[in-house]
């Protein structure tokens, strides 16, 4: 009961401060933050997943946390989440499966990022920034855009 | 003019992607599954596997192969992850690598390798899972949605109705370990095991003495079996190790 209340709260809270709309997986309607922007869809070479990634402009944190309750709220199995201030999740609900990933924008790199690739980042040659498993793992943001990307 | 619209066109194709650098490989690149979920897409076939292929009962073996093992994948770039060696009852030469780090011996290759050739074979297969090349070879090959399904079947998280689906993505999976390797990606897990097992105290030339008593064990039909059906291009590589091990040994 608490649980659904909390995704009420988030969906409330999301038509009340832009747009609501959702991304179709599987038939499963899946939330977009409020404010997010489609920046790219694609489908990969090869394996013929897609991959669909928006940008909003809220703090990677923000972005995070609405989608950890999210998932959580409304019973989610999740195999991996949030680590080292990035999320990177599989994710799956009855027959509905597919991967979240929420990072910092890297695509352009201040000029203060030196090392740092297009859209990647070179631990060895920045100090400020780590890497993970699944890529950019930074200790601060770029201009405090988020990505989040789903792959199905 | 050309040079400049491909690099547009390449930089748009960039932007949006999430990628990653692999210090293993020193490369960015895009893999769409994380550790943990490559783990237990491992672990589900790792299950099966070790239902056909009993682990070996002679427990200095295993320690033998663990304690190498070890060693070399202390020295490895990827550490968010644990890996696994086990020896398996099986007299072919070969070794066998999983998703998520779970490394199979045969005890064929065990009997013949000291241990500076065991260390470099070893470490090949942990540079293969440092690059994630298992990874990238089973996310081009297979159905994003069946390779989740796999994954989470291994966390106890698949529905009992997709049991068959199931099955069948452990034996795609399965099937997608038993292919080849690259041309690329054996140089690579070459580069990267001749430096572990350099790094962990071995004798790097035991690479060059391990690919040959590999081939003489395996006789005449080398070339087909074993080790070398996994792990080809074994001549053309023996050329390239006798290049990488002075240069890995310089860098230390």
């Amino acid at each position: 009961m608490k649980t659904k209340i909390i995704v009420l709260f988030l969906i409330i809270l999301n038509i009340c401060s832009g747009a609501l709309y959702a991304l179709e997986i599987s038939g499963m309607q899946i939330m977009i933050i409020a404010g997010a922007s489609l920046k790219k869809q694609s489908i990969e070479q090869g394996s013929s997943a897609r991959i669909v990634t928006y940008e909003v402009d809220k703090p990677l944190d923000e972005v995070i946390s609405f989608y950890e309750a999210f998932l959580n709220g409304d019973s989610f199995s999740v195999i991996r989440g949030r680590q080292n201030n990035i999320f990177d999740a599989s994710v799956k609900k009855n027959n509905v499966m597919f991967s979240l990933r929420i990072y910092p924008d890297v695509s352009k790199p201040r000029s203060s990022d030196r090392g740092r690739s297009p859209s990647g980042f070179r631990p060895d040659k920045a100090k400020e920034q780590e890497t993970s498993d699944l890529g950019p793992r930074v200790l601060h943001s770029n201009a405090g855009k988020t990505m989040i990307q789903f792959i199905w | 003019m050309v040079k400049k619209l491909l690099l547009v066109i390449f930089a748009f194709f960039l932007s949006g992607c999430s990628t990653l650098y692999n210090p293993a490989t020193g490369r960015n690149e895009f893999i769409m599954i994380n550790s943990q979920t490559e783990v237990q897409l491992g672990r589900s076939v790792v299950n099966d596997f070790i239902k056909e292929h009993p682990l070996v009962r002679d427990q200095k073996m295993q320690e033998r192969a663990l304690a190498i093992g070890r060693k070399v994948a202390f020295v490895s770039e990827r550490k968010d992850i644990e890996y696994n060696f086990y020896v398996i009852e099986d007299k072919e030469l070969n070794a066998s690598t999983f998703p998520g780090g779970f490394i199979f011996m045969n005890k064929g290759l065990m009997d013949v390798l000291n241990d500076d050739e065991l260390a470099y074979v070893l470490a090949h297969e942990v540079g293969h899972v440092a690059a994630r090349h298992i990874a990238k070879k089973i996310q081009s090959n297979m159905a994003y949605q069946l390779l989740l399904g796999v994954a989470f079947a291994g966390t106890g998280s698949g529905s009992g109705e997709n049991a068959q689906t199931i099955a069948q993505g452990v034996d795609t999976v399965y099937n997608l370990i038993s292919l080849s390797y690259s041309r690329k990606d054996e140089y690579e897990a070459d580069r990267l095991g001749v430096k572990y097992a350099y790094l962990a105290g071995f004798n790097p030339y035991g690479a060059i003495n391990a690919l040959e008593k590999i081939k003489q064990g395996e006789g005449p039909s080398w070339k087909i079996l074993g080790y070398f059906r996994t792990h080809p291009y074994v001549e053309d590589r023996q050329k390239a190790l006798k290049t990488i091990i002075p240069e890995v040994a310089k860098k230390k």
